[in-house]
């Protein structure tokens, strides 16, 4: 299976190295050492699954990186590592950043690693979601059109009404005799097919139909 | 179209701010109170599941974040959110990792915000379940659909 990509965004070089040896066997990773540049890789890579951001850098903070992150690449799951811990920080992570983690530095790799691994499952879980969404959609209307194309087959095949070859009486869907002229006037949408009314099949095929019916007997 | 108001449950200790938070909200959304965390529980058991489940944070017996983590598992698509008269970090960074709120307000509350924000998780919760009812709906018709073509076939 293809390897879910992270995003990983730091001003300093070490901590980069740092993420990038540790988890580089795992995910494919992209760098970023600042906000600007985090915004291009966000508006040129598709299919990202997690950002994790820093939060003191120059220019542009974690948390107002991660608030963009959500308008421009909404699907995309969000965590924020810091070496500062201040509640109005944290709290513009959950409510500006609405972040799935906050980890502080230094990160430990086992609590770091089983977050990463929660945040791209459940960007892959949404992302299938999304999938089975259109599919059962795509299915949904596939079948529409082989139901209509199946009930336009059945109609005309019953408006294929049969005519007597002999007495041009006609038979209906209700599989009544009528005659041709009667029903035509009721009926002007119709297709014929020839065939034999059981009446003249009677008068006329009587002891033929009998000898008929005899001989198959006999084969068998 | 007459919409069904979002049912909201808000627990806190002490009373007046139940009675605040009802009063201030009560024109716009079905609330619910509850002192307590067991009292909460014991509620959404009765009155089933909510849109929203805002919590204090202190509270004696169950923390809000002890609330919400109960929340979370028992009915994961109910939003959660967290009003505060502190802003104590193991309790903010608990917040997001344990319970993933999707606010944190601190106390005293700013109305028009928490009107905001209420109605903001109240729309979402409610997308979230038309799109599980589209899927229900989508389902049921596919298998409709196929049963009746295979009668067709016949």
């Amino acid at each position: 299976m293809k390897r879910a990509r992270l995003l990983f965004i730091d001003d300093e070089e070490i901590n980069r190295d740092n993420f990038q040896q540790t988890f580089a066997d795992e995910y494919e990773i992209l760098l970023a050492a600042s906000g600007e540049e985090a915004l291009e890789i966000m508006a040129r890579e598709d299919d990202l699954a997690l950002i994790l951001s820093d939060q003191r850098m120059p220019g542009l903070s974690g948390v107002e990186i991660l608030a963009r992150a959500r308008e421009v690449v909404p699907q995309t799951e969000r965590i924020m590592i810091t070496g500062y811990a201040d509640p109005d920080d944290i709290m513009a992570a959950i409510n500006q950043g609405q972040v799935y983690n906050y980890i502080l530095k230094p990160w430990a790799s086992g609590e770091l690693r089983i977050a990463i691994i929660q945040a791209v499952e459940r960007y892959q879980l949404k992302k299938e979601n999304r999938l089975l969404l259109s599919a059962l959609g795509k299915k949904n209307a596939e079948l529409e059109d082989l139901v209509r194309t199946r009930t336009q087959e059945l109609k005309n095949l019953q408006s294929m009404l049969p005519i007597c070859s002999y007495c041009r009486k006609i038979r209906d869907d209700k599989n009544a005799w009528h005659e041709l002229e009667a029903y035509l006037r009721r009926h002007n949408d119709i297709f014929f097919t020839h065939g034999i009314c059981p009446q003249c099949y009677e008068n006329v095929m009587g002891e033929l139909s009998d000898l008929g019916q005899g001989k198959k007997t006999d084969q068998k | 179209m007459s919409k069904k108001k979002g049912r909201v449950l808000y627990v806190d200790d002490e009373e007046i701010n139940l009675i605040n938070f009802r009063e201030t909200l009560r024109d716009d959304f079905e609330i619910f109170t509850a002192g307590s965390g067991h009292a909460a529980l014991a509620l959404l058991e009765r009155e089933g599941e909510m849109a929203l489940v805002v919590s204090d944070q202190r509270m004696p017996g169950m923390s809000g974040i002890e609330l919400l983590a109960m929340v979370r598992d028992l009915y994961p698509d109910t939003i959660r959110m967290i009003i505060s008269a502190y802003t104590e970090i193991n309790e903010l960074i608990e917040a997001i990792n344990k319970v993933e709120v999707y606010r944190y307000f601190v106390k005293p509350w700013q109305e028009d915000q928490l009107r905001l924000s209420i109605g903001n998780a109240v729309g979402s919760y409610a997308l979230g379940q038309e799109i599980k009812e589209f899927v229900d709906e989508g389902r049921r018709q596919l298998a409709e659909r196929r049963r009746n073509f295979e009668e067709n076939k016949k």
